[in-house]
């Protein structure tokens, strides 16, 4: 059966087997294996070596510290592959169709009958194997330290999957940004960035090591492989919530990568809504059950998952319709994206509408978490709807403006520019003035106010929505969120206004060309 | 089987084709002829369902390019003037990797691929690397990989250029075959000769406008109006020249070294008097053809020359 399914498998996918047979030919590959092995052993060596050194200068007989060196010489394997992961992967999917159009073959594959599934799935899966190759490749390896104790079978096998898990995660990010650009030079460095953003936010942010959300940290996993954490009142293992949420958020980039493949038309809203309603629930329920968790672990839970999806699943919907059907004027702008009989369409129409949805339906969950047990106390649930519905609206409106440049790229760098902002301004600012150590000045502040995270942050950890602006003049005074609600909404018109301006630009052009040439000498065209 | 209606094509700031119209039955060979930048990729890109139309449709066999492109794509083969190839893959494996993109039966292919190396005469080069082909070689390979589906209609663009004459004389002999082969093809190119042995049909374009389309002799008949002769001489071409002047319903006539052209406005002439006119006039003739008036003069006389 396994057979016939591979059989079937091959029949159907002959870009993953095309790219396998390329990507392993020559000695290119053999090269980056042999590398990677021989950095591993080196490391491997020096470390023994060096503990060794360590135990025996301190008297300890060789049986006593047997486990310890194990355990040590483990954590340094698995660090070196947790790095070959974050760095390796991503430049394994990010010019995948990106290099298709450099090499000009790219029509050639579009004018077969493959369809967009089946090309990135093909090319997601043959960069994450290759990576899964060499994973499997430094298992011998990581086997050795069974030998010396300090490290479980189990745990060596459940690293190896949180491993190979993560690999997809970032294939399927290099994968996306490969869909969404033309040029290498363009999705690679971003592909690096995003890879690079989420790896050091998950490993840096502190409130996150104090709940279920250190498992998104992947350099953890070395330490505090094999540990189980609590949700609600049972004990889940620490791999359980990686096994469902890295493969959503990978299936969630494929189908974003699939609706922006160019030359196909895949409408792919419902899967994409799914999936990300999936991450959604997924996060909510994690904060939620997360027993010892404190209110730094939740907030930090709802806020990683709330902030990053709100901030990129209205863009992708934004910037993912066509310019014909762009609303006519600034109401429209206003009112199109409220029209819920669109909700399930690719169009920026209805997008705003299931944002909303989910984000009241998020609302109303927490209602429930007082009485969940080691649930977190009432929270002002009206402030957080007013809130993030600001940054929804904020957010698909600067899509929209990127929209209507009418470009592909343009369309999605504001948003790219948008989330980065987000992560320095929670990763670097934040980090420095929560203390109040330093009086932050004002162009600081408006930062602050204008970032989501730390709106969601005053929200939920740091005395609720009583938590005032640290704005001054008419603002003072008035709760932060509520501050925070008025700024975005002030962005998300200012966006819009200038969308309908650039349209109307666009659309003057475009009557010019039809008319005759004496009227555009007159039009100064 | 090919039929475009008033086709439009926008680009941001620019209108590269507009309200096209022409139309292809099975078996027909239409010969595209344009300037570089006229429309010819573009309209050939609408077709092959890489490019959407701004307005006016396209229907291949009957399906829609715009809302069946999917199905479009399984009836066409396309070759694109520009294209690359995959490196560390060898002729047969191309061929496979396509005839599996085109959904063909794993126990088919092999007799598929030998069947279009034997068509485009690469059958010596089945186990050699892609890039290691010379350009005429990978040429006639997109050429195979646009056959390995046995498509109803073949759109070629600029299939020859940049060959050499041996590489381009190959393609047009392999063009041939396939007109043999009963294949509705669309052919762009704006070098005239390789066109005109075996279009049927042709439609010139120019700033995005068909200037003129439809068969061959119907619109050498209506636009030159007449027919032309090709006389080579020993010597005494000045007298000749002079004698043929003086013939009624000469057009022009145009001396090249020995030979000489001669244009009549009617299709009415008495051949048999000529050349008796002139070998009692003591001219040397050593050949008399009747000759078509070829493709360059036809699109001389209609285009203007504007995108140049």
């Amino acid at each position: 059966m396994t057979v016939a399914v591979l059989n079937r498998l091959r029949l159907q996918n002959p870009v993953l087997w095309k790219d396998l047979r390329t990507r392993m030919r020559g000695t290119r590959a053999f090269l980056v294996q042999g590398l990677y092995v021989g950095i591993l052993a080196l490391s491997m060596g020096v470390a023994y070596l060096f503990q060794w050194r360590t135990f025996t200068a301190a008297g300890s007989p060789p049986v006593a510290f047997a486990s310890q060196l194990g355990r040590g010489i483990y954590l340094v394997i698995f660090w070196i592959q947790a790095a070959m992961v974050v760095v390796v992967t991503p430049t394994l999917t990010a010019s995948a169709i990106t290099i298709e159009h450099e090499q000009r073959t790219y029509e050639l594959l579009v004018c077969t009958r493959l369809i967009p599934r089946t090309i990135l799935v093909g090319k997601l899966l043959s960069g994450w194997l290759f990576v899964v190759m060499l994973l499997t490749c430094s298992l011998p390896m990581s086997a050795l330290c069974l030998m010396l104790g300090g490290v479980s079978g189990s745990e060596i096998f459940w690293n190896y999957v949180v491993l190979c898990l993560f690999a997809l995660l970032f294939a399927s990010v290099g994968i996306l940004f490969s869909s969404i650009y033309r040029r290498s030079v363009q999705s690679v460095p971003l592909a690096y960035v995003c890879t690079f953003l989420f790896a050091s936010a998950a490993s840096n942010v502190g409130p996150m090591q104090g709940g279920p959300f250190w498992t998104l940290n992947l350099f953890a996993w070395g330490a505090a492989g094999g540990s189980a954490i609590g949700f609600f009142s049972f004990s889940i293992p620490a791999w359980l919530p990686v096994v469902i949420l890295l493969p959503l958020a990978c299936l969630l980039m494929l189908n974003l990568g699939i609706q922006r493949v160019p030359h196909f038309v895949a409408d792919r809203a419902l899967a994409i809504r799914l999936l990300t309603a999936g991450l959604l629930v997924t996060f909510m329920l994690l904060a939620m059950g997360g027993a010892g968790a404190g209110a730094l672990g939740y907030a930090a839970g709802i806020g990683l998952g709330c902030a990053s999806l709100l901030i990129v699943m209205p863009a992708s919907f934004a910037t993912g319709y066509r310019p014909r059907s762009w609303p006519r004027s600034l109401v429209g702008w206003l009112l199109g994206g409220l029209d819920p009989r669109r909700m399930f369409s690719s169009e920026l129409s209805g997008g705003w509408a299931y944002v909303l949805v989910l984000v009241a339906l998020y609302s109303a969950t927490l209602l429930l978490a007082p009485s969940v047990p080691g649930g977190q106390p009432a929270l002002d649930v009206w402030a957080i709807f007013v809130f993030l519905a600001s940054i929804v609206f904020c957010y698909s409106a600067l899509g929209a403006l990127g929209a209507a440049f009418d470009s592909r790229s343009l369309g999605v760098a504001p948003i790219l520019l948008l989330y980065t902002f987000n992560w320095l301004v929670t990763g670097f600012i934040w980090t420095t003035y929560r203390g109040a150590v330093t009086q932050p000045g004002p162009a600081e502040q408006y930062a602050l106010q204008l970032s989501p995270f730390v709106g969601l942050m005053t929200l939920f950890g740091y005395g609720s929505s009583q938590t005032q602006s640290p704005l001054p003049g008419p603002w003072g005074g008035r709760p932060f969120w509520e501050v925070s609600a008025i700024l975005h909404l002030i962005v998300a018109v200012a966006a819009l206004a200038v969308a309908e301006m650039v349209y109307q630009v666009y659309r003057r052009r475009a009557l010019l060309r039809e008319a005759p040439v004496e009227h555009r000498a007159e039009s100064g065209e | 089987m090919l039929t475009v209606d008033h086709l439009r094509k926008d680009y941001r700031d620019l209108t590269a084709v507009n309200n096209l119209s022409f139309r292809l039955d099975k078996g027909d060979i239409f010969g595209f002829i344009g300037p570089n930048g006229a429309g010819k990729t573009t309209t050939l890109k609408v077709c092959a369902t890489l490019l959407e139309p701004t307005e006016g449709t396209v229907y291949v066999d009957g399906l829609d390019v715009t809302t069946q492109a999917a199905d479009v794509r399984g009836i066409i083969g396309f070759m694109p003037d520009f294209f690359g190839v995959y490196d560390d893959i060898m002729v047969w494996e191309y061929l496979e990797f396509f005839a599996a993109s085109y959904s063909i039966p794993r126990h088919r292919r092999k007799g598929i691929i030998d069947d279009v190396l034997e068509l485009t005469d690469l059958r010596g080069k089945r186990d050699a690397f892609v890039e290691e082909l010379s350009r005429g070689m990978k040429q006639r390979l997109c050429l195979a990989k646009t056959l390995v589906h046995d498509p109803k209609v073949l759109l070629l663009d600029e299939p020859a250029s940049g060959l050499d004459p041996r590489a381009r004389i190959e393609i047009k002999e392999l063009l041939k075959e396939l007109k043999a082969m009963g294949k509705t093809i669309l052919i762009s190119s704006h070098i005239l000769p390789e066109l005109a042995d075996f279009c049927n049909k042709i439609g010139i374009i120019e700033q995005g406008e068909m200037v003129i389309s439809g068969d061959v002799e119907e619109i050498m008949r209506v636009v030159h109006g007449g027919m032309a002769l090709e006389i080579t001489l020993y010597d005494d071409c000045e007298k000749a020249v002079a004698l043929l002047s003086e013939l009624p319903d000469v057009r022009a006539v145009k001396r090249d070294g020995n030979s000489i052209r001669v244009d009549f406005s009617t299709d009415q002439v008495d051949n048999t008097a000529i050349i008796r006119r002139l070998i009692e006039n003591g001219v040397r003739v050593r050949s008399f053809n009747e000759t078509r008036v070829d493709l360059e003069d036809i699109f001389m006389k209609v285009t203007r020359g504007v995108v140049s």
